[in-house]
């Protein structure tokens, strides 16, 4: 870890507590740096083993494009194959799966603050959640028993602990007082949500979902989980199903299975009291009271939709090239119409979006 | 099986048995002395440029380190000794075929070879065959072919060549050749290694090369037998087991070994009865890999595949120079692995090949069908001719369609796998100028390639990634070979020069395809000052594109090796070799961020007897 940064970034988070026990408080940051104040991030894996992840900005005006930003503030490389992003009060925690750390960022300025590099293998998402940071990581890929969430202190970026999870933990979501942590399953197959509680850091349930559990979202104190169903080339092919778990007990209340096994959704989104998913291309809106979905419009542009968010009725899609070499794009559609608004040369491998306002 | 027999097949296929029978020494000399005719016989219109075994001794064990300073042909290379690839007129790594022997070697999984697990210290001879082939070398021979050949000799006697040496990063190697002949009988033993730490350092950074180390050891036996004065039988056997970490990257450390065993046995038995020669051949092959992601840890994921095949070859030579060859061949091929369950084909293949010298002009036809439910099998056939205009100018004329069939991956990969695939087919034609002079000679070739139906990994809708057969690519360039020799000062020197220039434009995009540069050059010499040679290697290689969109891309570079052998003792026949490798320092890659090594140096001691 960087001690420069270190420090700063110490004097940031007193300052942030409100100094309320130290003589010597830290400087403010200078306003006129927050370059980033407002507008859209698009993460680019890079080419797995090329070291050329980096992170692109959108202005809020949708006018302009700056590539590279990471680099241009920072004077490095990110690092070898960037998986996600977790915005947290004026952090920017990116985590880069083949190089094994996380960068942690000023999301405003994006100036470097600490580099996580221990205690982490094959990370894959974060979150924050009670002052510590939770990092999803799959350990060697072909071992099915050693993954893990490893916990870091967002106080000092200090390890703080290793939990034991099943195999191939992804996404992290944190409700209240818990950790859910959707296992699709890494190199294999897994069909559950390991619980977390964040007082104690120990798991406290494993609930059954569908197959490859890819995306949560929270409505008031229901957790709705959906799950793409195991693809074509798995012994069985699974229909995806989307199944809604009582965060205060940890229960199944209800579930969805899709109707046809080659029915594999992602992506569920919330915009309002609307819900979203999408099937191949297409985005659909699910109708929680039939719990049926209904197919919108189809998405042609992207190679495929390997980063996708809603936000403020517009759709936005990060996809690569098909062959996965060379700068991708970012589109954005009206979430209305389905109509294409906006579109950008993204880097190598954007595979997610990430908005500043 | 009989005379009679063989009798009955040619009154069947031509009808035309009124020629004078005429016993030809000559070309009965090529087939017991070649283990592939076909590469001297049928290949008109095409060049062939032989790499012979002194310069394949002088050279680094490993097929890439030979070839990238001795051919036109590209190398992509993930480090020292690790995972390499081949583009020869600027076609894709499962575009070129690998023969051993007359056989092709390619992997049954990834249709391609792994040019840095060929030991080249065990064969005689190593011949680069620019353009198509797939009619006699099957799948691949697309961009061409690069032949791995051990010849036999009856001279009753016997010689043996032993090098050892040692170099930079720890690297090791020893290789011992040994031929004994009788009138009679020929038997080739070689066996070689080389072992590396292989712990360069990046240069440029304050990094070196973690995880690469490798050894390998390659076998080598051959033997032929005359059983009377019509028939001969012949053996090829070779084996080859390599263990390598497999190097991380710039950005990414690896903890990943990788283990190979290779074992191709060759049986062959050859009658020669008048006009006619029959040939059965029946060969086994066998690919075994394991791939370990943590080498300390017992998991690891494997494939092998066993090939066989028996193949029955009858030419006809109803006049000198006036051949017909008929051969059908029936390969069955079963692969099991990690991804791969239990996958089987056949494939049962009939071609035939005319092949036609007159005075001036030299032609040839050949036409191949392949039977199979595997695939659907385009009919193949190739048609050239050379003709010599004069002592000093020969025209060369070729036109082929070739393919590469879609790899045990490509079909049965648990996770994506495609039934429906078409080969990739590849319809292409050269004309190539031979120039000799006294002291010079040159070939250059312009060649054109319409390749359809390649198959490519692409992602679907749902995110699932499955080869489909996409796009259509047109490569054409100009290929050059020459060579040079004289004497300066009484003492000789040789120098010798390739070019390629090479366009592979994707027909959709108009872009070139990704790792293919557009210019290769190698130049190299040697000069001979009685006990003491000097030589020098060099190469440069044109920038290359790293992705579709052309947007990125790696910088050429340039290399030089020296080199210097003095012989210190004439019986036995002793030498000491020092090598200097990349003497210029250069940092370069041919992949991204997978740095190669910069100046380093090896030693050998050559022993002859």
């Amino acid at each position: 870890m960087n001690y420069k940064h270190l420090l700063l970034l110490l004097s940031l988070v007193f300052f942030f507590n409100s100094c309320d026990d130290d003589t010597d408080c830290c400087p403010p940051l200078p306003e006129e740096e927050a370059e980033f104040e407002s507008g859209i991030f698009v993460l680019n894996e890079g080419n797995f083993g090329s070291g050329n992840a980096s992170v692109s900005f959108i202005d809020k005006d949708m006018e302009q494009m700056e590539s590279k930003v990471f680099m241009n503030i920072n004077g490095s490389e990110l690092g070898d194959t960037a998986q996600s992003i977790e915005l947290y009060e004026d952090f920017a925690i990116i985590v880069v799966n083949v190089s094994n750390k996380i960068e942690v960022v000023n999301r405003y300025t994006f100036e470097s603050l600490a580099t996580i590099d221990t205690e982490l293998m094959n990370p894959r998402y974060a979150e924050v959640t009670g002052n510590k940071i939770y990092v999803s990581n799959w350990g060697d890929g072909m071992d099915p028993d050693d993954d893990f969430v490893a916990v870091f202190d967002l106080a000092d970026f200090s390890f703080i602990k290793s939990i034991s999870v099943a195999e191939g933990p992804e996404k992290v979501l944190a409700v209240n007082e818990k950790l859910f942590v959707a296992h699709t399953g890494g190199f294999s197959f897994n069909n559950i949500v390991s619980v977390i509680n964040t007082g104690n850091n120990e798991v406290e349930d494993e609930i059954e979902v569908g197959d490859l559990p890819n995306s949560m979202v929270v409505d008031g104190s229901n957790l709705w989980v959906l799950s793409g169903g195991k693809p074509s080339y798995a012994e069985t092919e699974t229909a995806g199903k989307l199944s809604n778990i009582d965060v205060s007990n940890n229960q199944v209340v209800e579930e969805f299975d899709f109707p046809d096994s080659s029915m594999h959704p992602n992506n569920l989104s919330l915009e309002g009291s609307d819900v979203y998913l999408t099937i191949g291309k297409t985005v659909y809106s699910y109708n929680m009271s039939t719990m049926q979905p209904s197919s919108e419009f189809k998405l042609e542009e992207p190679a495929l939709l390997y980063g996708f968010e809603i936000h403020n009725g517009k759709i936005y899609v990060a996809s690569p090239n098909a062959d996965f070499t060379g700068d991708g794009m970012l589109y954005v559609y009206n979430l209305s119409d389905g109509n294409l608004t906006d579109q950008f040369s993204a880097g190598i491998n954007p595979n997610g979006i990430y908005f500043n306002d | 099986m009989n005379r009679n027999l063989f009798h009955l097949i040619l009154i069947f296929f031509c009808g035309c048995l009124g020629v004078e029978a005429q016993n030809d020494s000559i070309n009965w000399l090529e087939e017991v002395r070649l283990s592939d005719v076909k590469l001297k016989q049928n290949s008109e219109g095409q060049f062939v440029k032989e790499l012979g075994d002194s310069l394949i001794q002088q050279n680094e064990p490993l097929l890439t380190s030979l070839l990238k300073f001795n051919s036109p042909f590209f190398f992509r290379e993930n480090g020292y000794g690790m995972v390499s690839s081949a583009s020869v007129r600027g076609t894709g790594a499962a575009q070129t075929a690998v023969v051993w022997n007359g056989i092709n070697i390619n992997s049954q999984f990834t249709g391609q070879t792994d040019f840095n697990t060929i030991n080249t210290q065990v064969f005689d001879n190593i011949s680069l065959r620019p353009g198509g082939g797939s009619v006699v070398y099957g799948s691949g021979a697309i961009g061409g072919t690069i032949h791995l050949n051990n010849d036999f000799s009856f001279e009753d006697g016997s010689n043996n060549d032993l090098q050892i040496g040692n170099g930079s990063f720890e690297t090791y190697q020893a290789a011992y050749n040994g031929n004994f002949s009788s009138e009679k009988t020929s038997l080739n033993i070689g066996v070689s290694g080389i072992s590396s730490e292989n712990d360069y350092k990046y240069l440029g950074t304050d990094k070196q090369n973690e995880n690469g180390d490798f050894y390998n050891i390659s076998l080598n036996a051959s033997l032929a037998r005359w059983l009377n004065d019509a028939n001969i039988i012949k053996f090829y056997s070779n084996y080859y087991q390599g263990d390598r970490g497999f190097s991380g990257t710039l950005n990414l450390p690896s903890n990943s070994k990788y283990e190979d065993r290779n074992s191709r046995n060759l049986l062959e038995w050859k009658s020669f009865t008048a006009n006619l020669t029959s040939s059965l051949k029946l060969a086994w092959i066998k690919e075994e890999f394991k791939y370990f992601e943590n080498r300390d840890s017992e998991n690891f994921s494997f494939g092998e595949a066993e090939t066989g095949i028996i193949k029955y070859d009858l030419g006809y030579e109803f006049l000198p120079g006036m051949k017909l060859n008929l051969i059908a061949d029936y390969n069955i091929i079963r692969g099991d692995g990690s991804g791969i369950d239990n996958a089987e084909r056949k494939i049962g293949g009939f071609s035939a090949l005319w092949n036609h010298d007159l005075e001036k002009l030299t032609y040839e036809f050949s036409l191949r069908q392949e039977i199979t439910d595997n695939y659907n099998p385009p009919l193949l056939f190739s048609a050239g001719g050379n003709y010599r205009f004069s002592e000093n100018y020969l025209l060369r004329i070729n036109t082929s369609r070739n393919f590469r069939i879609p790899t045990f991956n490509d079909l049965f990969w648990q996770s994506g796998g495609n039934k429906e695939l078409d080969p990739e087919t590849s319809l292409q034609g050269e004309i190539g100028n031979e120039i000799r002079l006294q002291k010079f000679q040159i070939n250059l070739t312009a060649y054109f390639m319409d390749i359809d139906n390649l198959i490519r990994w692409v992602p679907q809708e749902n995110g699932t990634w499955r080869p489909v057969n996409t796009s259509n690519v047109h490569n054409y360039g100009l290929e050059l070979f020459t060579n040079w020799s004289g004497a300066i000062g009484g003492n000789i020197l040789s120098l010798s020069g390739n070019y390629a220039f090479t366009k592979s434009i994707d027909q959709e995009t108009k872009k070139q395809l990704i790792y293919t540069p557009q210019h290769k050059i190698t130049f190299s010499g040697a000069y001979e000052l009685d006990s003491l040679v000097f030589s020098f290697q060099s190469l440069y290689n044109g920038s290359i594109y790293t992705s579709s969109d052309n947007n990125y891309e790696l910088d050429s570079y340039k290399l030089v090796n020296l080199g210097a052998e003095y012989a210190f003792a004439k019986s036995p026949e002793t030498s000491l070799r020092l090598q200097l490798h990349n003497i210029f320092n250069e940092e370069y890659q041919s992949m991204p961020s997978r740095i190669m090594p910069g100046r380093s140096f090896n030693t050998s001691l050559i022993i002859k007897f």
